[in-house]
């Protein structure tokens, strides 16, 4: 086992070069200005900017750039100055020597970046994971042991629809509903009635209780999850369905051992194979952050991190944010892998 | 009671000459109207272009552009059915001819993508060695980024295309093109690896051995042999990835990266009330509401057909 994990790892190298190649000459060919900050700053006059140029080596040649980006460049000597002359050595060390660059915009490194906005895309993204996850196998069971009936037929309907919607429409509607309209109605008089916030996490003169934190989680994770449910439930019944009329679970059941038990450990541990290659292959996307969520309900996280390093362009926050998400799918999928071997002892690795 | 029924040798002869003559398709076409969803999701697509097209005739595109600030956010009347939006346009003219747009979207970019995606997967598949390696890692990177994050990261780029192109006498932005293969170049890998895996198998069958035997060329082999069957799930591929595409230019022009003005889309009218969603529920319910009918109607149609073009299929 240790071998082909080992195998696994060395296998994933190419691969992150490839999405690391891809990315970074795809931003230079989109014609990103990585000094577009600069551009509506009164203080940098200028000169400064060609000589801000010249120092973050955008002057190199492209292949030059990356290399130094993975490597560092405090080895090479440029011009600075423009004379013709080369006068001084950079000053990054480069991916590889545990150097992810310093934000444009933040004049931080990235490093320092991600870490102030991870713990809240971590807090929304897995509350709502795990919500999902839990919903909707309790949901795809539930219409997997009364197939065809009319819970069932109205489960189908909804999570057809519900899988239909663009995650923007789930939250809007939402916050249509129990935070605009319930205002007017609190306002009007139900003043029992509660109304939900829809910005940020907490109030803004709020006390950042973990009151009010969980006051303003209940619609993104809400919005989070919804359409996740409808998919998932789904996948858990077609699996169920098929695992519940194989031959073991009808010997399991004329050896009269209680349905309850038949369930949840002789059908659901098999069903539960597709269902784990699933929760796999989605939950690193979980670090992308919902980037629409978060822009729709103003969660400092590292969706909308991203979109904001967008435009105008943060190279290096955008380059360490799409490494960062292909590195945790690599790894999660070696852990799928790993985990499949568990449940079912047929599979064996060498 | 034993019901014994004696059929004429005749009949059974005319019967057995009747099943010869359906052929496969017309045996999918029976599945697929027999399938209640997806006929309901033809009726419904059906609608949804009557609506985009026959729409034009009523209202112009002239109109569906035509600013006026005194209207602006007015909320739904006689005089505009789904309301104005942030500059006083008519939402349901917009709805209209953005509704033209957001489906030539997803037909075209579905086009490249299954382009790509089938060629990519033929090779891959066919000939192996260094060429599939290099290719599918290639396409396991693609998969390993977010889509949303990858479409963000290159249309960030039409950030600022103010362009317009004439086609067919209609001025489009020229951002609509890009948009276009942005979606299209970047969601080709799922359905690329399907046709691999397809081919994998295929190529290993007698009756592509028995051409390669009579000297059939590669070629040959791959685009008469090979490609042939695969079509059935290149079609509902095909068919849910519109509804994808659609929802993906949504997406992007919800956060300003996508089809810039005066075209107009689904996804787009809904941007220029980005600050006051929640004040103007009209302004993204209408056009919302349009996608969310597209799609599941899409989405019921690409569940028919699956059900429909599956050889096995004894319904």
């Amino acid at each position: 086992m240790g071998k082909y994990i080992l195998r696994r790892l060395l296998a994933a190298i190419p691969l992150l070069i490839i999405i690391a190649v891809f990315i970074f000459f795809g931003l230079k060919i989109s014609g990103a200005d990585p000094l577009a900050y600069l551009a509506n700053d009164p203080r940098i006059r200028p000169s400064d900017r060609i000589l801000l140029t010249a120092r973050l080596g955008l002057n190199d040649p492209v292949p030059l750039q990356f290399v130094h980006w993975l490597i560092g460049d405090d080895w090479y000597e440029r011009d600075v100055t423009g004379d013709g002359v080369k006068d001084e050595f950079g000053t990054r060390m480069g991916l590889l020597r545990g150097d992810f660059g310093e934000s444009i915009r933040y004049r931080q490194p990235v490093i320092e970046i991600i870490a102030q906005f991870m713990p809240n895309t971590l807090l929304l993204g897995l509350t709502a994971y795990i919500a999902t996850v839990l919903i909707s196998m309790a949901v795809g069971i539930f219409a997997a042991l009364r197939q065809y009936s009319v819970a069932d037929n109205v489960i189908t309907g909804v999570s057809f629809i519900t899988f239909s919607m663009p995650i923007f429409f789930i939250a809007l509607l939402s916050v249509q509903i129990f935070s605009v309209q319930f205002k007017a109605w609190h306002d009007a008089g139900a003043s029992w009635l509660p109304y939900l916030p829809v910005q940020g996490m907490y109030d803004v003169r709020g006390d950042r209780s973990l009151d009010e934190l969980i006051r303003h989680m209940i619609l993104p994770v809400f919005c989070l999850s919804a359409i996740n449910i409808a998919g998932y439930s789904r996948y858990i019944r077609a699996t169920m369905l098929e695992v519940i009329s194989s031959d073991y679970v009808r010997t399991a059941r004329s050896k009269g051992l209680a349905e309850r038990r038949i369930t949840y450990l002789h059908a659901l541990k098999n069903a539960s194979l597709p269902i784990v290659t699933l929760i796999g292959l989605d939950a690193p996307f979980v670090l992308a952050g919902a980037v629409v969520t978060e822009t729709i309900f103003s969660w400092p996280g590292m969706g909308r991190l991203f979109i904001q390093s967008l435009e105008p362009i943060d190279p290096p926050i955008v380059m360490v944010f799409v490494l960062m998400i292909a590195v945790a799918v690599v790894l999660t999928q070696i852990l799928i892998d790993i985990i499949y071997a568990w449940l079912d002892p047929r599979i064996h690795y060498t | 009671m034993i019901n014994m029924t004696v059929k004429k040798p005749g009949a059974e002869v005319a019967s057995i000459k009747k099943k010869q003559a359906t052929s496969l398709w017309l045996l999918s076409l029976r599945r697929f109207l027999k399938h209640r969803m997806a006929v309901a999701g033809t009726v419904l697509m059906i609608l949804i272009i009557l609506f985009v097209i026959g729409g034009a005739f009523f209202l112009t595109e002239d109109y569906s552009n035509k600013i006026s600030l005194v209207e602006k956010f007015k909320p739904p009347s006689a005089a505009h059915p789904f309301g104005t939006d942030g500059v006083g346009r008519d939402i349901l003219a917009r709805a209209i001819w953005g509704g033209q747009i957001s489906l030539l979207i997803g037909v075209i970019s579905v086009t490249i993508s299954i382009a790509v995606g089938t060629v990519v997967g033929l090779v891959s598949g066919f000939f192996g060695g260094w060429i599939d390696s290099l290719l599918m890692r290639f396409t396991e990177a693609l998969l390993s980024i977010p889509a949303l994050v990858l479409l963000l990261l290159f249309s960030r780029s039409l950030v600022g295309i103010t362009a317009t192109i004439n086609v067919l006498g209609r001025e489009f932005s020229s951002s609509t093109i890009f948009i276009v293969l942005i979606i299209g170049l970047l969601n080709w890998m799922r359905l690329a690896r399907i046709v691999r895996s397809l081919v994998l198998t295929l190529k290993e069958q007698e009756f592509v051995t028995a051409a390669t035997t009579l000297g059939a060329r590669q070629g040959r082999i791959v685009f008469q042999h090979v490609l042939p069957n695969c079509i059935a799930p290149i079609i509902v591929t095909a068919t849910l990835g519109i509804g994808n595409a659609i929802i993906t230019e949504a997406y992007l022009s919800f956060l300003g990266f996508g089809v810039l003005p005066p075209t107009a889309t689904w996804g787009n009218i809904l941007t220029g009330a980005q600050s006051q969603l929640d004040e103007v529920p009209w302004v993204w319910m209408f056009p919302g509401l349009l996608i969310i009918l597209t799609v599941l109607a899409i989405n019921f149609i690409g569940d028919g057909l699956r059900d429909a073009l599956d050889p096995r299929s004894t319904k």
